[in-house]
């Protein structure tokens, strides 16, 4: 309580002072006024294409995070009574997303609002007083489900994986006339049909290693086994 | 070239991706699906049936400051309005004219008038311009009709020092009046009078204890002072009740002389007559104390009707009628707990409510002028656990076939409240000590039966053979398939009769409406995950309740009569601790709670079980009280034979206790690793102590005795002149730390410092200029070491605190910027680790490095907490209630103090985000949507047997419970997942490679017929 009053008396004194300094014939007039005398913002809210008592029973108006308190009337004008000081006044409403202003109100009751601005607390950008609250738009909590899109399902991998094979064995020999002679020598030179046909045989390479047998004569009968078909 | 240089991008949006923090999110469609809330009002301090318009409401308003409208047919909250907290928002008179609904707040500060169906306010009169005083006396209000018209409704409402009159209608002051020689008056009384004028007078009584009455009169009209007066009247003291009466009665009641006295305000005559005393005794009435009470609060009586009640004791009222100067008794009715009045055609109807013998039965009687109204008696069985009945209120009204019917309102010591419709029906019932709720764990619900049989087999016994625990094994599965069997034909039943299988509770109305136990136990066993729980919480009436986690019914509740919350620097705390959980089978679960006895200093300690909410000790149905009223009460980690966890109770003279007493002696074995430490708020100390033996000629026989004694180690001042300890918080107990450092950029460990006794102690106040100021302190309780201390200049509260790990999150209000800002503070070990196994706070490391930033945040907050999990793998949030109403998930990562104003590759590289000044709160972050939540006093986590799921409720006048996955459900397969996709996929593939072979042997086939 002493140091409120201390508070309270050190800023009177400081106020005073400033005013002596600024305006000499004032001071006289708001050294009377209370120091704790209550002044009147007014304000008012509207939500277009939304009946008011649809909005208004779910909206609330707080002043400083709480600090002050204040209601909507059934016309969505409200009135806050606040001594002295600067206010962030915001309405709150669980489905409406409303801007927060800053209200100063000076020590002869004179207000004006601003738009708040909380990473330079005294840079000004004034807005219309009395209040007017216009909510940005609606509240969005919710993600959005993805939903069934033709090319989703395409980029996914799986299906990547499952179309490629198919594109690969019915669209590539298509592009190529197979019919042609030329071409099929060629592909039987690539060994496109039959890759495995220079790769060594495990079997072989066993039975090299330990028997010496008959590997060049077994693959002579495999390549004509090839040629034959 | 290009290829790499495109792989280069898809990394670089990929390490973006991954440094952007991912926000939780919910789809709409998982709106209601695991998450409910509940909307409570707090104790209710009068009420009202609405009798006019719609008849649909029920008004109240309470204790918590709320002013709220029931749905008179569900009991729901039809709306709400929340008031500040303390003098400025209590709710001094509600009334109701039939069509506004009209408030007094503040102790006569502020008239508001409310639209009484949807409770949006109509008009709002201040009767002081300037800001209202911290102490003010409790206002005299009045209704009164000027010109005597129903047309032109007034309010008259006395605050400091003046009396105010406002036109109900409009809100329009009429006038306002100082009242003369309004000092030293104790309170005021008001009265209207209308024989002098057409005017009508407004007489201001004030009653000064020791001296008498002083008496103004104005004008109703326009507040002219028509005329002063005293009534000398010495016998009158501090707690004198008076009342008024219409014809300018006041009456009294002296208890000193046991008598009433009666006196009138004379108009015009200048030689003001006394009081005339009424001996209680002439009226055969024997009393030892007695009050007086009007008919109706806040207005005057209709009709000269002149009629008041005394209620002589706790148990019996007499409904009296001045007759003259004398005292005419209309109904005398013994053993009445509460009462209540109402006009029923124009006359006064007497609503009385009275407990049989059994006390398990109320028995509600409406008696008229004339006597007892026989149809309108009822006997109702209230909910057990209900607790004695305090307040009652009823409406008379004609039914459709034009008899008289009632609606009674009743409500009961544990807060609750009892709608009973004619004919002893209770239509619902609202468990308003929830509101109240100071303690609020979450427990697992236990195995079936079975399970629990099945974990049994491997031998709990000794002597098992191999054989028996075949044969239990092949047993057990037996009757687990006949559960199954059992489970399914009850799944197919209940699909062919088209419904959901609820378990029976009508969560409107937050009863317990259980067929038997039987369905119950089936119903509260455990799922897979461990997400079904019972949430316990621990309420300041003394109720505590099991709630179901699913939606939020009450599972059971028991009442603690003799209880009272223990108050500890301002704060209301009611201990609540989980002794032993279900795991431990076959020993039951235990909670504990320690709460003060409500007619000593000494405090109680009450067990339970949390599933079913039987006492642990039937012996002792109301708890145990301790026999030396205690400092403190904290729950070790070292568990007894039977799995239960240890209580240490400090009493006040450093003398320590055990619970349960037969832990002693392993208490005793573990003695070297107890400390406890105790913080006095208002004097700044900070103890630490640690536990000595006792002498043997010290040790006392009996429950509850001493077996140790507290030895101070440690003491730590704060600075406490201009300041005040407001928070002490250590981490939570239970908490599983996963990574034990951070992996830097350059591939080093940076590790934790993870000092389990490490306590945030945070105190606000004011510095030497008188300017706020809040300090910061983090203390190792064991030794008393500061770790860590800062200070915040120019920067208030209410401060919210969260500390976990080895980080502290703090939420003020920057004064000097006006604005509210969150600082977090992280401790590191650095880049080598003391000991990898433990902490030793006696052997600690060196000082921690302590990082620390700050952030603007736009939001006050109403709590915070973090989120945790089952084995703390899951990435933590920091879980904030914001006062509009929202519960945000914040990422920790976005709270990290290591985020560089710069960034540099090393900076991506550990992930960090760069510094931005500003906290940006998305929308998607808001986990209870539209739900909005106020009042709230606290918000609990708990983690669920999944790891990526924490279980969330906030509490307060508002519950809401619902599941935070930080990390995403990680560990199970999306709710969306495509197993269409997925199996269309294989199908696809495994018909395509058929297909393919069939088609690739044709082809060769043809080939070799070419």
């Amino acid at each position: 309580m002493k140091t409120v009053y201390v508070r309270t008396v050190l800023c009177i004194l400081t106020r005073l002072f400033l005013l002596l300094l600024a305006y000499g014939e004032d001071a006289v007039d708001s050294a009377k006024r209370n120091p704790n005398e209550l002044f009147t913002i007014e304000g008012k809210a509207s939500v277009p294409g939304m009946k008011a008592s649809e909005w208004i029973p779910a909206t609330k108006i707080l002043i400083d995070g709480g600090t002050y308190q204040g209601f909507l009337k059934s016309d969505g004008s409200f009135q806050l009574f606040v001594p002295t000081g600067s206010y962030v006044i915001d309405l709150t409403h669980p489905a409406l997303d409303f801007e927060p202003q800053r209200v100063d109100v000076n020590s002869k009751g004179n207000k004006r609002a601003r738009k708040l601005n909380n990473i330079q607390p005294n840079a000004v950008s004034h807005l219309t007083y009395p209040l007017r609250f216009k909510p940005k738009g609606q509240m969005n909590y919710f993600q959005k489900r993805e939903e069934f899109r033709i090319i989703d399902i395409l980029k996914s991998p799986m299906v990547i994986m499952m179309v490629l094979p198919i594109v690969f064995l019915v669209l590539i020999p298509k592009l190529i006339n197979t019919d042609d002679p030329e071409i099929k020598k060629e592909m039987q030179s690539l060994n496109l049909m039959n890759p495995k046909q220079d790769m060594p045989d495990l079997s072989e390479m066993v039975t090299n290693l330990f028997g010496g047998g008959a590997p060049p004569q077994k693959k002579k009968e495999k390549a004509v086994k090839g040629k034959k078909k | 070239m290009a290829a790499s240089s495109s792989i280069t991008t898809v990394t670089l949006v990929a390490l973006f991706l991954a440094h952007f923090p991912s926000f939780e999110a919910l789809y709409e469609d998982q709106v209601g699906k695991f998450d409910w809330r509940q909307q409570y009002v707090g104790n209710i301090k009068q009420c009202i049936i609405e009798h006019g318009g719609t008849r649909r409401h029920i008004f109240v308003s309470t204790d918590a400051n709320v002013l709220a409208g029931i749905h008179a047919k569900t009991g729901n909250v039809a709306w709400r309005h929340i008031f500040r907290q303390g003098d400025i928002g209590v709710i001094n008179a509600l009334i109701y004219t039939g069509q506004e609904l009209v408030t007094v707040t503040g102790n006569g500060f502020a008239v508001r008038m409310w639209d009484p169906s949807s409770g949006v306010l109509q008009w709002e009169t201040l009767t002081s311009q300037t800001t209202p005083m911290e102490k003010s006396q409790t206002p005299a209000v009045l209704k009164f009709n000027e010109e005597n018209s129903a047309k032109k409704p007034r309010i008259a409402v006395t605050y400091a020092g003046h009396v105010s009159v406002v036109n109900i209608k409009n809100g329009e002051e009429l006038w306002k009046d100082a009242i003369p020689n309004s000092d030293s008056v104790q309170d005021f009384l008001l009265q209207v009078s209308t024989d002098e004028d057409d005017d009508g007078v407004l007489v201001v009584i004030g009653r000064v204890p020791g001296i008498g009455f002083r008496v103004v009169r104005f004008n109703a009209k326009d507040g002219s002072v028509l005329g002063q007066t005293q009534i000398p009247s010495p016998w009158v003291q501090e707690d004198t009740k008076c009342i008024t009466l219409s014809g300018d009665k006041i009456v009294c009641a002296d208890t000193q002389s046991k008598s009433i006295r009666i006196a009138t305000v004379k108009p015009k005559q200048q030689t003001q007559s006394g009081f005339i005393s009424v001996p209680l005794i002439k009226l055969q009435l024997q009393i030892q104390d007695f009050r007086v009470e009007p008919l109706e609060k806040f207005s005057m009586d209709a009709g000269d009707h002149q009629s008041f009640v005394l209620r002589l004791n706790e148990e019996s009222i007499a409904w009296v009628k001045l007759d003259g100067d004398d005292i005419r008794i209309i109904q005398n009715i013994p053993s009445v707990l509460a009462h209540s009045f109402d006009l029923y055609k124009e006359q006064y109807m007497l609503t009385t409510a009275s407990e049989d013998q059994s006390k398990r039965f109320i028995l509600l009687q409406s008696f008229s002028k004339d006597g007892e109204v026989a149809s309108l008696k009822n006997r109702i069985q209230l909910p057990t656990q209900s607790g004695s009945i305090i307040m009652v209120s009823a409406s008379h009204m004609d039914k459709k076939d034009k008899s008289i019917g009632s609606r009674v309102l009743v409500k009961t010591s544990d807060e609750g409240l009892h709608l009973i419709q004619q004919g002893g029906q209770i239509t619902w019932s609202r468990e308003e000590s929830l509101a109240s709720a100071l303690s609020v764990e979450m427990v697992d619900l236990p195995v079936s039966e079975t399970e629990a049989q099945f974990e049994d087999e491997f031998g709990t016994k000794k002597g098992d053979n191999i054989f028996s625990m075949f044969a239990r094994r092949i047993s057990t599965q037996m009757s687990q398939l006949q559960s199954y069997f059992v489970h399914l034909k009850k799944k197919i039943e209940s699909f062919q009769h088209g419904g959901v299988v609820h378990h029976g509770v009508d969560q409107l109305t937050y009863a317990v409406q259980y067929e038997s136990d039987e369905t119950m136990g089936e119903y509260l066993t455990r799922d897979e995950f461990s997400l079904h729980k019972i949430i316990i919480v621990a309420t300041k009436p003394g109720k505590v309740f099991g709630l179901d986690s699913e939606d939020g019914a009450i599972l059971w509740s028991y009442f603690l009569p003799n209880v009272a919350p223990i108050e500890r620097g301002g704060k209301l705390t009611l201990p609540l601790m989980i002794q032993r959980t279900t795991a431990h089978f076959p020993n039951p679960p235990q909670c504990t709670i320690i709460a003060k006895s409500k007619d000593s200093d000494k405090n109680v300690i009450f067990s339970f079980n949390p599933i079913n909410g039987k006492p642990s000790l039937p012996e002792y149905p109301v708890g145990q009280v301790l026999p030396n009223p205690l400092r403190q009460a904290t729950m070790q980690n070292i568990v007894d034979l039977e799995f239960m966890k240890v209580i240490v109770l400090l009493d006040k003279d450093n003398k320590v206790s055990v619970y349960p007493s037969t832990a002693e002696s392993i208490v005793a074995k573990n003695m070297d690793k107890i400390y406890l430490f105790t913080a006095d708020s208002t004097s700044g100390a900070l103890n630490g102590y640690r536990l000595l033996p006792l002498e043997e000629n010290e040790l006392l026989k009996g429950e509850f005795h001493p077996i140790f004694s507290a030895e101070e180690v440690w003491h730590v001042q704060l600075p406490s002149l201009l300041q005040r300890i407001t928070h002490v918080v250590s981490k939570r107990p239970t908490e599983e730390v996963h990574s034990q450092g951070r992996v830097l950029g350059d591939r080093t460990v940076l590790y934790k410092y993870l000092n389990p006794n490490l306590v945030v102690v945070i105190s606000e106040g004011e510095d030497a200029t008188a300017k706020s100021h809040v300090t910061v302190y983090l203390i190792d309780v064991v030794t008393g070491n500061i770790v860590f201390q800062t200070d915040h200049k120019r920067v208030e509260g209410p401060v919210h605190v969260v500390h976990s790990e080895n980080w502290v999150v703090y939420h003020f209000w920057n004064n000097r910027f006006r604005r509210n800002e969150v600082t977090v503070l992280e401790l590191f070990e650095g880049k080598s680790q003391k000991n990898s196994t433990a902490f030793s706070s006696l052997d600690p490391p060196s000082a921690p490095l302590v990082e620390r930033q700050s952030y603007v945040f736009s939001e006050a907050l109403q709590a915070i907490t973090t989120t945790q999990t089952e084995k703390g793998i899951t990435s933590k949030h920091v879980l904030m209630v914001l006062q509009s109403g929202g519960i945000v998930s914040l990422p920790k990562r976005i709270l990290d103090p290591r985020r560089p104003l710069v960034p540099t590759q090393q900076h991506k590289e550990e992930g960090l985000i760069p510094y931005t000044p500003e906290l940006v709160v998305p929308q998607t972050a808001y986990i209870n949507y539209n739900q909005s939540v106020f009042g709230v006093r606290s918000i609990h986590t708990s983690p669920a047997g999944l790891e990526s799921t924490c279980l969330v409720l906030a509490y307060g006048l508002d519950f809401y419970f619902t599941r935070a996955t930080p990390s995403n459900l990680f560990d199970v397969l999306k709710e969306d997942f495509d197993y269409l996709l997925i199996g269309t996929v294989l199908i696809g593939l495994l018909v395509a490679a058929i297909v393919t072979r069939r088609l690739a042997s044709m082809k060769a086939l043809r080939q070799a017929w070419q």
